[in-house]
């Protein structure tokens, strides 16, 4: 054998694996026959010294986990974990990330790497991990004209585990999860788009982007962000709701909570809460701005509560009834 | 030994080699044969592991008219290694209290 036919025979047992990866690894082994040669040796020596390229191949697609990519048929890549676990768990860096339900019974993840991303996975304790980093200083121009560059999480309809998704500098996008048990959303400096989900408890997290919640519903719903407004559409959460965010708009339409505290600064608190006004223990705190809710009205027959603060600019929320309330 | 156990520590032994200085896949493999001999096969995931998980970098360089991939230790990548240092002092401190106990 030589070194022309053991890097071919290397690769065609890793066709597994997508081009960059394939690649990587071939320079690698191609580096190390080198080096071998170098330090004395002939070529067929160090070539017999490695293992088969079959079971070279086995041993490095065995370390991606058992996860390794299946190039899917039309062109991303497909990382799902061996067993159906319960939680999901992906970090990415600079790049968008977008949930889905999907007609499947394992969760799966739809990439395609670019030659500067990294993506390894790993599966522990029913988690299945997808971690993405991109080499800043390997970028290329062409990969510009590519289209679209995100990862897409897909899971099954009846997914009722937690996920967890983090990504910097690109927007988080999931829509249309029905059983989550929880979910934790967080995008620095990119927006968190959360709609149509079912989440018993749900984190969103964003720093100098928006949150736009729509039609969400759960038990416990927390938005956290900063110079960037949260809106919130059609809610309905069982126990507590938080939305905090400084120097912009806090929008409410139709949110039905019982417990529900909103924070800014420097913005107004606008729009309508789903129930009846004299419910809600009222706390709530303006500066040089209107108010139309009473500063402070908590009497113990109250059931609900509600704190609104924030400063030099106005709140107005209205109470609409809900539908199927008796009206007077 | 238990292979998942073994995968965790010769990730730390690779990261203590590059405590030297940057090195590259076939330096690496000579320089932990003092302790433990491993494939080539072996150390491919490994190195790849300690990249995504940020303790090592990577960069290339040339080296008479060919490229060499060198890894470098990265502050992370020290941290595991102090981690690891304290983790098993305490585990040498159960093997000594074991070990009397079974005199």
């Amino acid at each position: 054998m030589n070194r022309e036919t053991f890097l071919a025979a290397l690769c065609g047992c890793l066709s597994a694996l997508n081009e960059a990866e394939r690649a990587q690894v071939v320079s690698y082994y191609e580096e190390l026959i080198d080096d071998a040669v170098e330090n004395g040796g002939s070529e067929e020596e160090v070539l017999s010294s490695f293992d088969a390229p079959e079971a070279i191949a086995r041993q490095i697609l065995k370390e991606y986990g058992n996860t390794a990519p299946t190039p899917g048929p039309d062109g991303p890549n497909c990382y799902k974990p061996l067993a159906p676990g319960h939680a999901v768990h992906v970090e990415a860096h600079n790049i968008r990330v977008v949930v889905r339900a999907a007609a499947i019974s394992v969760p799966r993840i739809l990439f395609t790497p670019y030659r500067s991303d990294i993506v390894t996975t790993e599966e522990r304790d029913g988690v299945f991990y997808f971690y993405h980093r991109s080499k800043i200083f390997s970028w290329s121009w062409l990969d510009l004209l590519r289209g679209p560059h995100e990862i897409v999480v897909e899971l099954p309809h009846d997914f009722a585990g937690e996920l967890f998704i983090k990504t910097s500098n690109a927007a988080v996008r999931a829509e249309g999860l029905s059983k989550l048990a929880e979910g934790s959303f967080t995008s620095q400096n990119g927006k968190v788009l959360l709609e149509n989900i079912t989440c018993r408890k749900l984190f969103a997290r964003s720093g100098n982007a928006g949150i736009v919640l729509t039609n969400v519903t759960g038990d416990t719903v927390s938005a956290v962000t900063s110079n960037a407004r949260i809106t919130a559409t059609a809610c309905s959460i069982g126990q507590s709701c938080s939305l905090t965010t400084s120097n912009a708009a806090l929008r409410l339409e139709d949110i039905s909570c019982p417990c529900l505290s909103l924070k800014t600064s420097n913005a107004a608190v606008t729009g309508t809460v789903v129930g009846d006004v004299r419910d809600y223990a009222i706390r709530s705190h303006t500066s040089n701005a209107s108010n139309n809710l009473p500063p402070e009205f908590v009497f113990p027959e109250q059931t609900r509560s509600l704190t609104v603060k924030t400063s030099n600019a106005r709140i107005n929320l209205q109470f609409i009834p809900s539908p199927g309330a008796p009206t007077l | 030994m238990d292979t998942q156990r073994k995968k965790g520590l010769l990730d730390v032994c690779v990261l203590a080699v590059l405590q030297r200085g940057p090195s590259y896949g076939y330096k690496i493999m000579n320089d932990l044969a003092a302790c433990v001999k491993i494939s080539e096969s072996t150390l491919y995931p490994i190195l790849k592991r300690l990249e995504t998980n940020g303790c090592v970098t990577t960069h290339t360089e040339l080296y008479q008219g060919r490229t060499r991939k060198y890894f470098t230790l990265t502050g992370p990548g020290r941290e595991k290694i102090a981690d690891f240092l304290q983790e098993w002092d305490e585990i040498k401190r159960i093997y000594t209290f074991i070990e009397e106990e079974s005199k």
